[in-house]
Formats: C-alpha cells, sequence, structure tokens
C-alpha cells in the first residue's frame, strides 16, 4: 500500500502514457520509452516481442480474446488488463487500441495507449483532493494523510510547522515517529481494529514534535477509499488541546477549592455554632429573673455587653453561610402569596424600636397595594438590613426615613429613603461587595457583618430583582431594589 | 414531664438541664449517640433534645435506629443542632423519618422553653 502513495506525491497532473504498436500477429513493432522502462527492458530488447511476452500466463486466454476483438474492428477501450515486467511483476493498465490502417482499407497494426492502473487511480485522488487543496493546506488546525500502515503521505503546513519538521522530513515517516511514547500502543492499537474494521475512531493522543513538549491532540480521521472501495488511508485533523487541557485543569482544580471552601465553611460554622449555644444561653439565663439568682446592676451590664457580643457573633455566622449559600446559588426561597402591608407593618415594628432610640421617624408610602407571590421572610430581610443602615447613618432627632412601594413596569420597588450624610459616590459601587463595612470602617455603631448589604443584593438577584443606591454627600441615601411579584422558581 | 438531652458537648448538656428544671420538669442525660439510644429504649421520655454531629454514633443513627424498629413515633425528638442542614431538604426528610422538628443552635433560651412548652401543651 505504501508504495501506492509514495508514487502519488510523484505522480504529476497530467498522465504520461504507455504506448506500444502491434502488428496483426501480436509483434511489438514499436513502442515508447515509459513503455519499455516500465517493462523493464531497453527499446530496442522490446522491439519483436510478442504481445503475450508482456502478459501474466493466466491472461493470455483474456488477451487473445481481445486481440481478437480488435481484429474483427470492434473496439477495445480502457479496458483492465494485466502486463508483465522482466523481472516477473504484475501490474494493471488500462488498455485503448486504435487501428492503423493501410492505403487499402486493411488494418496494418494497432497503435495501443496503456495507461498505469494505480497513476489513472492517484490522479484522480489527487484531484479529488485539489478541490479541497486549499482548506487542507491553508487550514490553522493539522493536517496529515496516513495509508493503512501508518504511513504519512501528506501533510499540511500547520502540521510541518507544529511538529517543527520540513514537509521532506514527514512525508514516508511513520506516523508512530510523531507520537509520543505513552500514546504510541494507544495509536498502534487503534489503526490495528481501523485496518480490520475500517471504523475509524476519534481520540486523544499526545503528539511528540521534533524538540517542544508533546502535547495532547484531538485526532478526528476520515476514511480514503480507492474506485473500488478499498480503504487506502485516513485523511485526519489533529487539534492541539494543549488549552483547552489546561482549561480543563483549571476548572478541576477551582472546583476542589469550592469543595474544599464548602466542606470549610459548613465545618467552621458548626464549630462556631456550638460553643456560642451554652454562651448565649446562659448569658440569657443570667439575665432572666428566677434562673440563675439576680444580678447587681454592673453584673447585668456586663452579662449583657457578653451577651450583644455572642449575638453579633452568632448573627455573622449566619450572614457568612447565606452569602456562601448565596453563591452556590443554594439558597432557596419559600414562595407563598402575602399582603404587602403585612410586609411593611412587620418590617416597620421590628426596626421601630431602634428608630424610637435615636427619636427618628419612619414614614410609609404605599403607592401599591395587595397581594403579591415571593418570600416574604427573605425580602423582609433585605427591607430591615437597609432600614437599619439608614438609621444608623442618621442624625439623632432630626433624622426622617420614608419607605415608599410602588410599581415600576412589572416589578414593585422598594425605596428606602434617609436624609444621613451620604455616601460617597466612588464608594457607592463597593457597597455591595462583600465585607465593605469591616474593611472600611471602624466606627459601625450598629453590629453589622460588612455583609448585610452583599446579602441583600444575592437575596434581590435571587427574587428575580435589582438593587441599587441613589446617593449625593449631605443629602442623604435612597436604596432601591426591585422584586418580581409574581414569585420565582428556586 | 421527663427530658433527655443527648449531646457530646457536656455545656449544651447543662444549659439543656438549667432550662428544664427552672420550668419544672425531670432531667436525664446521655453523653453520646450509643447511651442516648440505650437510655431512649429503656425509659419513657416525654422529649429528647437530641444532636446531630456526635462521635462514633450520630443523631442521625439514633434516629435511623428508632425507625427501624418502628418506635420513633413514640417519640418526641426535637433534633438540636448547629449542623447547616442546607436547603431544608434534610429538615424535611428527618421529620418524614419521625422526629418532631429541629431547633437550630445557638438558640434562644426563649426558643428552648417554646419548645418545650410546646410539646407540653400537645400531651
Amino acid at each position: 500500500m505504501s508504495g501506492r502513495f509514495e508514487k502519488r506525491i510523484a505522480v504529476r497532473k497530467t498522465l504520461d502514457p504507455m504506448t506500444r504498436s502491434v502488428d496483426l500477429d501480436g509483434r511489438i513493432i514499436d513502442c515508447n520509452d515509459k513503455y519499455a522502462r516500465m517493462l523493464g527492458y531497453m527499446k530496442d530488447e522490446v522491439i519483436g516481442m510478442s504481445i503475450f511476452d508482456h502478459t501474466p500466463e493466466e491472461s493470455h486466454e483474456r488477451l487473445k480474446t481481445i486481440f481478437n476483438q480488435w481484429r474483427r474492428h470492434e473496439s477495445v477501450n480502457n479496458r483492465r488488463f494485466p502486463l508483465i515486467t522482466r523481472s516477473g511483476n504484475v501490474f494493471d493498465v488500462l488498455i485503448t487500441v486504435g487501428d492503423v490502417v493501410g492505403s487499402d482499407g486493411k488494418l496494418v497494426r494497432s497503435r495501443t495507449v496503456l495507461l498505469d492502473y494505480e497513476e489513472v487511480q492517484n490522479l484522480q485522488e489527487l484531484v479529488k483532493l485539489s478541490k479541497y487543496e486549499s482548506l487542507y493546506e491553508h487550514s490553522p488546525e493539522m493536517y496529515r494523510t496516513v495509508n493503512t500502515d501508518g504511513i504519512i503521505v501528506h501533510c499540511n503546513n500547520r502540521y510541518a510547522e507544529k511538529m517543527e519538521y520540513a514537509k521532506s522530513e514527514i512525508i514516508g515517516r511513520n506516523l508512530v515517529e510523531h507520537t509520543a511514547d505513552k500514546s504510541i500502543s494507544d495509536i498502534l492499537i487503534n489503526m490495528a481494529q481501523w485496518r480490520f474494521s475500517g471504523v475509524c475512531h476519534s481520540g486523544e493522543i499526545w503528539m511528540k514534535p521534533k524538540t517542544s513538549k508533546e502535547f495532547l491532540a484531538l485526532v478526528t480521521p476520515t476514511n480514503l477509499y480507492d474506485d473500488e472501495g478499498a480503504l487506502i488511508g485516513r485523511n485526519v485533523v489533529i487539534q492541539d488541546m494543549t488549552k483547552m487541557q489546561e482549561t480543563t485543569q483549571m476548572l478541576e482544580e477551582r472546583r476542589k477549592i469550592d469543595q474544599m471552601k464548602d466542606e470549610f465553611l459548613t465545618g467552621i460554622t458548626h464549630e462556631l455554632k456550638t460553643p456560642l449555644t451554652p454562651i448565649i444561653g446562659f448569658s440569657q439565663a443570667l439575665g432572666k429573673p428566677g434562673m440563675l439568682g439576680d444580678l447587681n446592676k454592673r453584673q447585668a451590664d456586663a452579662v449583657n455587653t457578653i451577651l450583644n457580643n455572642a449575638t453579633h457573633l452568632k448573627q455573622l455566622v449566619t450572614d457568612l453561610l447565606d452569602i456562601h449559600k448565596l453563591e452556590l446559588g443554594r439558597m432557596k426561597f419559600k414562595m407563598a402569596e402575602f399582603d404587602l402591608k403585612d410586609l411593611l407593618n412587620n418590617v416597620t415594628s421590628s426596626i421601630i424600636h431602634a428608630a424610637n432610640e435615636k427619636n427618628i421617624k419612619i414614614k410609609v408610602t404605599s403607592k401599591t397595594r395587595g397581594t403579591i407571590v415571593g418570600d416574604q421572610f427573605r425580602i423582609a430581610e433585605v427591607m430591615t438590613n437597609i432600614l437599619y443602615n439608614a438609621i444608623d447613618f442618621s442624625p439623632n432627632d432630626t433624622g426622617r426615613i420614608e419607605i415608599i412601594v410602588e410599581k415600576e413596569d412589572e416589578m414593585i420597588k422598594f425605596s428606602i429613603k434617609d436624609n444621613g450624610t451620604g455616601i460617597p459616590e466612588d464608594k457607592q459601587s463597593e457597597l455591595f461587595n462583600k465585607f465593605y463595612q469591616i474593611a472600611t470602617s471602624m466606627e459601625r455603631r450598629h453590629g453589622g457583618t460588612g455583609l448585610g448589604l452583599s446579602i441583600c443584593k444575592g437575596l434581590v438577584e435571587g427574587m428575580g430583582g435589582t438593587i441599587g443606591v441613589v446617593s449625593k454627600m449631605g443629602e442623604g441615601s435612597t436604596f432601591h431594589f426591585t422584586i418580581n411579584p409574581r414569585g420565582v422558581e428556586s | 414531664m421527663k427530658i433527655l438531652a443527648v449531646d457530646d458537648n457536656p455545656d449544651i448538656i447543662k444549659l439543656v438541664q438549667l432550662t428544664v428544671e427552672v420550668m419544672g420538669h425531670e432531667f436525664e442525660s446521655a453523653g453520646g449517640g450509643v447511651e442516648g439510644l440505650e437510655k431512649i429504649k429503656e425509659t419513657k421520655y416525654d422529649m429528647v433534645f437530641l444532636d446531630l454531629s456526635m462521635p462514633d454514633f450520630t443523631g442521625m443513627d439514633v434516629i435511623e435506629s428508632l425507625e427501624k424498629d418502628g418506635t420513633i413515633k413514640d417519640q418526641h425528638i426535637i433534633l438540636f443542632t448547629a449542623s447547616f442542614l442546607g436547603m431544608g431538604e434534610l429538615e424535611e426528610e428527618l421529620i418524614k423519618k419521625g422526629i418532631h422538628s429541629v431547633l437550630a443552635k445557638p438558640a434562644d433560651i426563649d426558643k428552648i422553653m417554646d419548645k418545650i412548652n410546646s410539646i407540653e401543651a400537645m400531651l
């Protein structure tokens, strides 16, 4: 098989035929150089030989038939027929026999054109190939053509470039030479299966360039057949998978890190909550009349400070878990129908104590009424979070906070407007980042974790809405968020 | 009422004991899952505070043993846990298995009292 392909590489685009001229007795009276050369003779030696001398014995009967057809003026066109060389090698030709007639109109001799069958076939393939030649040659992917023995008979520029050889160094090499050691057995098995079944499988193999590092490649072969349907080779597209492989590795590493983070957070929050249980429990028990005896005022203050800080720590752990769930997209929302009025009542009653402490007025403006579908608990959490911030940053006695609920497009919009200090423009976009508060402010008066607004953002987005802030220094801030009143699927 | 607390943390046992006894109920404790399961099988408790994450024999093992011998329906088990139960699915599954409810640690002492009161109201 390899010989056929080697020849194809050398074949020119126009066929170079053999010719011979035969008399009525079957003696060769003339031939061209190629005819003599192909049969292994000098031209002088051929003249005078019988055509039967150049035909394998088992085909003599067929030759007689063809010869007699010619003598009877029957046409012989492109008939496939074997020839035998001086050394006994048999090869096929396509015979076309033309007549040479005398002045009397009688047949004098033949003028026979013999085309090397392989050359014809190879030329056809070459033409077939040439339709795709530009694609093959100039593809950004590597292409190579191998015969069934695994000999590389053709490759494109990209292949040569990537494998760091001149094309002339590649043609005629076994593909094993371009395969990394760890993939050689794979490719040999693949080739054997392919030769046996004709089915070619795509697969990954490690390629071995001349000097550079071996690289992983996706190999996609397409079978090549001759005109009789016999498998003669395969065209192979080879895609460098290095980038893909690096990406896959990176993703796998990231997945592992995420999993470790997940396990760590789940573990650490469990470990933090366990000691908090008796700390909070006993602090509360100390403050409860009739449980552990009465405390004097200084003792009660001290216990209350312990309790406040433990509660803050508990909130931090809860927030950490919430943000973790939001990041992983594991937060589940409990969708139910509820009345906006109930939500607003619950929210205001939960913050009224803190507002009263600073003598801050809270006003509720409801421009829309009725029931919506959503996670009331989580919406209240977002509102409470923003409201505590508003109370925190509003001045004592003159502080005013307004809660506005209205319809905006298909959404419900909640706005919380304060007349506090305002937020510098360059800080507004950072507000919703994790730990913003912790990292930037040591003078936090209300126990926030710094996770508050980032959790709000996660919750609002999880419920199909958006969150933002409008603020001017000295003029206060308005935080606003929207909620899909038809709920979202968890 | 007769109330059992199963927890490997002795300070949490002490807290539950204080709460239970202040409320005028009888208290017993077990420091691990095996001991807890033995006590539950020996004695009829009106209520059990059960920790989930304990070495060797966990709260889950206790629940599954009681589920297997079919006696879990005779118990009022409050899973008292700091575990991140995640998404509420595990909680639902455990309630299906026959526990009464989940109380997340750290819980306010009022919440522990509320739990005890709600079980007492059922009896």
